[in-house]
């Protein structure tokens, strides 16, 4: 199993999709595969561990941590501040 | 590993045909904002030896300055274009940047990148050689200290306070904080990121505010409290104003005296307030109160509108002892934070974050039962006379209840007998004696919090965003 990527780096799937790593997975293993799609902006998380991705670019694939496709997250619930 | 253009990039790509900044009809889209930030990048890689430097109000050339320093890989440092000439020019060689954007060319610098500007999508550098922002801090020193915050510090806020395109269409901030301050920095950046309109005003008055909130019909609203007290009494004069349209009013940057947020909180029933408590080194906003908290407090214990909330989620704030022990309920001690939002980085001098990853703050607070955090002041701020630790913002709320008192600065001052004696400086509307105030403050404080020296002035020393300069009062009243 290939190792955790970091907060920040960048995972593209051959249909073009891209993401980036907010909160990196508990191992290896996280990757795109074909399905999805994923959307722009939207940001997918584990259910089994913390990880959080961003998608950059939008594309028919979908993302997969600990053997399984990520949701998308749950809204964020804070009032703006700035 | 990362750099903040990402959050332009995913504007301009999901909405680039929505406003980003300015007005409805004649201001910049999104896409619009990329294409000149990317045009203005190649010349800024290749003369700003690492940063762009930023000496203007807020307008349309913000946004593009920012993020043509992202694309370029270098450091974007807005400076305080109100300073005189020769101290801008200081912070300028501190900088040592071959790239400064004036007031005096900062619109012809925007024409001359809408003509250069092609359609070409650039990509931005993965791997930035220089830090995202370089700020100057308003320290307690003779010398502001340049704070650096990096990428991944701006982008953990930005990714954990909010959801990408939040905003909806009708959307727009009246932002009027500085460029140069920290909320002006977090604010740019969200906002961009949530797809909120940015409505720049570049000098406050609170006239030009509430007009400029009608015009715009705006929906969200940072302040810092020195112009909340002001919009307050603009409004009190005009018999309250109607401003339907604002849905959220934040405020932050210094302490919000509690009458003033009592009086906002009355004026604008329909608008959900939200006091954001962070400092430049974490990248703004570590902890809030929200529109819920201030009316439950409201209508219930006010004393909780003196609270700054809870900790976003992901960040650890502490109240502790002076070895580093979690305090009990209620009890003093000196706020420290962690998390990666955190920088506490400094150019040229060693970085303020522990060995553990803390960033101590240098402030007092407290935490109540249920984990609501009061910031007391800075330690260096707290008087302590006859023994007892006095804290200039209860004395400071105390007169501003008087009817007469529109500000209040409230420091220690030596005392043979006492160590240190409060004493107070005021701006006034009205007739009245410094002794009648001494009086006010005894009747409702006692003795000793009661100022044995007030002296009323025309305008008390303060930062550009209405942080009082105490080191400044206090030699003004020490040698009184």
């Amino acid at each position: 199993m290939s190792e955790a990527p970091k907060a920040g780096t960048k995972l593209q799937s051959e249909a073009g999709a891209e993401a980036i790593v907010v909160k990196p997975p508990s191992e290896g293993g996280l990757e795109f595969r074909s399905g999805g799609p994923v959307q722009l902006g939207k940001r997918y998380t584990c259910e089994t561990c913390n990880a959080e991705l961003l998608i950059t670019k939008a594309g028919d694939a979908e993302l997969v941590c600990h053997g399984a496709a990520m949701g998308v997250a749950q809204p964020k619930t804070l009032p703006s501040s700035d | 590993m990362a750099n903040l253009a990402m959050l332009l990039d995913l504007a301009a790509d999901a909405m680039g045909d929505r406003i980003g900044i300015g007005d409805r009809d004649g201001g910049l889209t999104y896409a619009e904002i990329r294409r000149l930030a990317v045009a203005a990048a190649p010349e800024v890689e290749a003369v700003a030896k690492g940063s762009l430097a930023f000496a203007d109000a807020n307008g349309v050339a913000v946004p593009v300055a920012l993020f043509a320093a992202a694309w370029a890989g270098v450091s974007y440092a807005p400076i305080n274009y109100r300073l005189p000439a020769q101290q801008q020019q200081a912070l300028v060689d501190r900088l040592g940047t071959g790239y400064l954007v004036e007031t005096e060319t900062a619109d012809s610098w925007v024409d001359k990148l809408r003509a250069q500007a092609g359609d070409e999508p650039v990509a931005y550098p993965e791997d930035p050689e220089h830090p995202a922002i370089l700020l100057f801090t308003s320290g307690t020193s003779a010398e502001p200290k340049a704070a650096v915050l990096h990428h991944d510090n701006l982008l953990a806020y930005i990714l954990n306070a909010g959801d990408f395109m939040s905003a909806e269409e009708d959307e727009a901030v009246l932002m009027v904080v500085p460029p140069f301050h920290i909320a002006g920095v977090a604010g740019t950046l969200s906002s961009i990121y949530a797809g909120r309109r940015i409505v720049p005003l570049s000098r406050f008055t609170p006239e030009s505010w509430l007009e400029a909130a009608r015009r715009e019909a705006v929906t969200h609203a940072f302040v810092v409290p020195t112009m909340l007290a002001r919009i307050v009494a603009a409004m009190e004069a005009e018999g309250g104003v109607d401003l339907p349209s604002l849905r959220t009013l934040s405020y932050g940057g210094a302490r919000m005296p509690v009458p003033v947020l009592e009086r906002a909180l009355e004026l604008f029933p329909n608008a959900g307030f939200v006091n954001a408590y962070g400092l430049t080194e974490t990248s703004s906003t570590v902890a809030l109160l929200g529109p819920e908290d201030h009316r439950t407090a409201l209508a219930g214990d006010r004393r909780r509108l003196a609270s700054v909330g809870k900790p976003l989620p992901g960040i650890e704030v502490e109240v502790v002892d002076e070895d580093g022990n979690l305090v009990a309920p209620n009890e003093e001690g000196r706020i420290r934070i962690r998390g990666p939002q955190v920088s506490g980085d400094y150019v040229g001098q060693e970085g303020s974050v522990d060995t553990e990853g803390w960033l101590v703050t240098g402030d007092v607070g407290t935490v109540d039962e249920e984990g609501y955090l009061y910031v007391q002041g800075r330690a260096d701020d707290v008087i302590i006379a006859g023994g007892e630790n006095l804290s200039p913002g209860e004395i400071e709320d105390c007169l501003l209840r008087h009817p007469s008192v529109d500000g209040a600065a409230v420091v220690g001052v030596p005392d043979q007998e006492w160590g240190e004696k409060v004493a107070a400086m005021v701006t006034v509307t009205g007739d009245v004696r410094a002794d009648e105030l001494t009086e006010w403050v005894r009747q409702e404080l006692g003795g000793l919090k009661a100022p044995k020296l007030v002296e009323i002035t025309e305008e008390l020393p303060m930062t550009p965003t209405g942080k009082i300069l105490r080191r400044e009062v206090r030699s003004k009243l020490s040698s009184s």
